[in-house]
């Protein structure tokens, strides 16, 4: 299965990209699975910022906890903690 | 429920807004409130040159929906603008826009704070300073959390 991953602020800079795709994961595969998958392929610095404390995770822009499982197609957001106004 | 909000990286005509607000409400509302926030030269001290916003499109406008959403259930309003700009930004810019009109100034005024102090800490922005002391990223503030903390309950 293939889903994209969007990274915001720091995440984003570390990744050096504002989206990522990962392919052909294996199912069942869930929130906590994909963070694995994004230390392996992108390094320890970008899954420490996308696993901090504070980091909350949407799935097609709805907020969803670590264990909701994932869908090909999915769109996954990691949002560190809001800054406006 | 009449709102309407815009995310953009243009600047915005405060009078214009102004106009378009008083024309929508014309003879039922009997106050409208504005807040405009601005972009500062600094930081805790250190020099900001230049600030960058990122949000997350369609997600972001959403965030700000719910805002508006309770601040319309709360609050007696009839019409609420809300400009909020991303993008790279320079001391003195404008960056946020609240316009808020009601049949009184009491409501009119609580539900600008309201949605400036909830936009803070529950609307989908994220916020880079640069200047003297390096690129930081902004994270929010333990006063902010107060802020809009003290409306629940």
């Amino acid at each position: 299965m293939n889903v994209a991953v969007r990274l915001f602020a720091r995440a984003r800079e570390i990744a050096g990209l504002d989206r990522l795709e990962f392919r052909n994961l294996r199912a069942p595969c869930d929130v906590q699975d994909l963070l694995v998958e994004i230390g392996r392929a992108h390094g320890a610095a970008l899954y420490a910022e996308v696993s901090a404390i504070g980091v909350r995770v949407a799935v097609n822009q709805e907020l969803v906890d670590l264990e909701a499982r994932l869908a090909d197609g999915d769109e996954i957001a990691f949002l560190p903690p809001v800054t406006g106004g | 429920m009449s709102y309407s909000l815009a995310i953009q990286t243009q600047d915005f005509d405060v009078s214009a807004e102004w106009r378009a607000m008083r024309a929508q409400v014309a003879g039922n509302a009997g106050a409208v409130a504005a807040f405009c926030g601005l972009v500062r030269d600094r930081f805790e001290s250190a020099a900001v040159s230049t600030l960058f916003l990122e949000h997350y499109p369609g997600m972001t406008e959403r965030s700000i929906e719910v805002i508006l959403e309770s601040a319309f259930e709360r609050f007696d309003l009839q019409a609420v603008r809300v400009i909020h700009r991303v993008g790279t930004l320079h001391p003195g810019d404008q960056i946020v826009l609240v316009l808020c009109a009601s049949a009184h100034r009491a409501a009119a005024f609580d539900a600008c704070q309201f949605v400036m102090d909830y936009l803070k800490t529950d609307a989908l922005f994220w916020k880079k300073e640069s200047g003297g002391a390096g690129d930081r990223w902004v994270d929010s503030t333990a006063g902010d959390h107060e802020r809009s903390g003290r409306w629940k309950g």
